[in-house]
């Protein structure tokens, strides 16, 4: 079993690109203004963005690994 | 750590069933994705293409004509057929959508008229399917087989959402010594696949568990429809069980009027006529939405008396049928504006990076295990997803 800090590193990022995605849809469908989902849209757009843009600059070389 | 421990045969399960869960429906996912990358922009394609009504403007508050007109106007466009419904759209005041066949029971209709509710012109004429969105849409659907092909969908829908639960089981396994977002560019084509379908899939693993699990919903849109049929429907309409069709029967207009009586804070947006499937013999069907983002989606019929013009029944649809109307916008991503289709349209995109890397991991993997075929075979490798780096 991972210990809660390993837990923490590999899942809090992913945790919260989930909820802020969730947050969006749902705020996004639940707002009528058009402004206001075309924030949701920005919002999902930049969580998205920042994931891929760490994986083009988070280069590694990284040692070999086993399970 | 020793082959055959309780860790790595979970491992092996979970990679196992992330491995044949995605390979069987990759084919039909790809399709979907494809195919629903252009439906996401359907209004602006089917606007640019002319396949929807485009209203003439006309000075604000111009009233409209009785419904009834709007019925005569859609008869006149197509002698002997029937009117089964009208329909209003909630971004369309002033226009109503006419759908007519050549039975009042048939599903679907056999044309749609579009007409402007303020002079009764028909602005356009289609068939259900018409022009490149509603094949499209067809293809994504039920890919032209009807009520197998949905559910043959529907059945890759559940895979793809027990392939992105593996999966996300897997990543934690994978990610053990590894920072979020890690690529490793340094070493071989296969690892930095491997990275980079971890990283998207991860990054998309909401708004993917959402399309995936409403689509699947959207494939039991037929089967909830006619079990509210057999169900809700028969049980507002028992009471008229064996009585005779009305002889005359009031206008539309009487209907929809009784009907917002009954709900004045709600807007009419569908009435079935008489004899159509979603409705009796004796009434017409008013499904009513609420005027608020979230209850607009939410139908309430009343059941209108056809020859009286007397409610006699107005119920909130069964909870399945509002997860069918609630999982709609979720899975089209057409609720919104402009930027929201946009970015929809990116995550499509980012899906079909992540089956494409699927694709090639699983390929890559054969190749490289074929030499080591000893080493498989004594249990040390058996999936193509097992971490090798």
């Amino acid at each position: 079993m991972p210990s809660t800090g390993q837990a923490r590193r590999i899942w809090t990022a992913p945790a919260i690109i989930a909820a802020v995605t969730l947050g969006s849809l749902i705020g996004a469908l639940l707002t009528e203004e058009a402004d206001r989902d075309a924030i949701a849209a920005l919002i999902l757009f930049l969580t998205f963005a920042y994931a891929i843009g760490l994986g083009l600059s988070r280069r590694k070389d990284s040692p070999r690994r086993s399970l | 750590m020793a082959a055959g421990t309780p860790r790595v045969r979970s491992f092996r399960i979970w990679s196992a069933v992330h491995t044949w869960t995605s390979l069987l429906s990759m084919a039909f996912l790809l399709m979907l994705c494809l195919t629903g990358l252009p439906l996401i922009f359907h209004h602006e394609i089917d606007h640019a293409l002319g396949y929807e009504p485009v209203l003439p403007e006309m000075p604000a508050g111009t009233p409209h004509l009785p419904l009834c007109s709007l019925v005569a106007a859609a008869e006149a466009k197509r002698p002997g057929v029937v009117v089964q419904f009208v329909s209003f759209d909630k971004d369309e005041p002033d226009a109503a959508l006419v759908g007519l066949a050549r039975a009042l029971q048939q599903v679907p209709s056999d044309y749609f008229v579009g007409l402007d509710r303020r002079t009764a012109t028909v602005l356009i004429e289609a068939h259900p399917g018409a022009g490149p969105m509603g094949f499209l849409l067809k293809l994504h659907t039920d890919m032209f087989l009807g009520l197998p092909g949905k559910l043959f969908l529907g059945v890759m829908g559940l895979l793809f959402v027990v392939a992105i639960v593996s999966g996300v089981v897997l990543y934690g396994r994978f990610m053990r010594k590894l920072n979020f977002a890690t690529v490793r560019r340094t070493r071989s084509a296969r690892i930095r696949w491997l990275d980079w379908h971890n990283l998207i899939g991860v990054a998309t693993v909401a708004w993917a568990l959402v399309v995936g699990a409403t689509g699947t919903i959207n494939t039991w849109a037929d089967l909830m429809l006619t079990l509210w049929q057999r169900g809700q429907l028969a049980e507002m309409t028992a009471p008229y069980r064996g009585v005779p069709r009305p002889r005359t029967r009031v206008s539309i207009d009487t209907a929809v009027a009784t009907a917002q009586a009954a709900a004045p804070d709600m807007t009419p947006r569908l009435v079935a006529f008489p004899g159509t499937a979603f409705s009796s013999d004796n009434h017409y069907a008013v499904f009513m939405a609420g005027n608020t983002p979230l209850t607009a989606r939410l139908l309430k019929p009343a059941l209108i008396d056809a020859e009286t013009g007397r409610l006699t029944d107005m119920r909130a649809m069964p909870w399945y049928v509002q997860a069918l109307f609630l999982s709609q916008p979720l899975h089209f991503g057409d609720y919104g504006g402009l930027p929201l289709k946009v970015v929809w349209a990116l995550l499509d995109g980012a899906t079909v990076v992540v089956l494409g890397s699927g694709i090639y991991l699983w390929i890559a993997r054969k190749r490289s295990v074929v030499p080591c075929a000893a080493s498989a075979v004594s249990g040390n490798r058996s999936s193509f997803l097992e971490p090798d780096a």
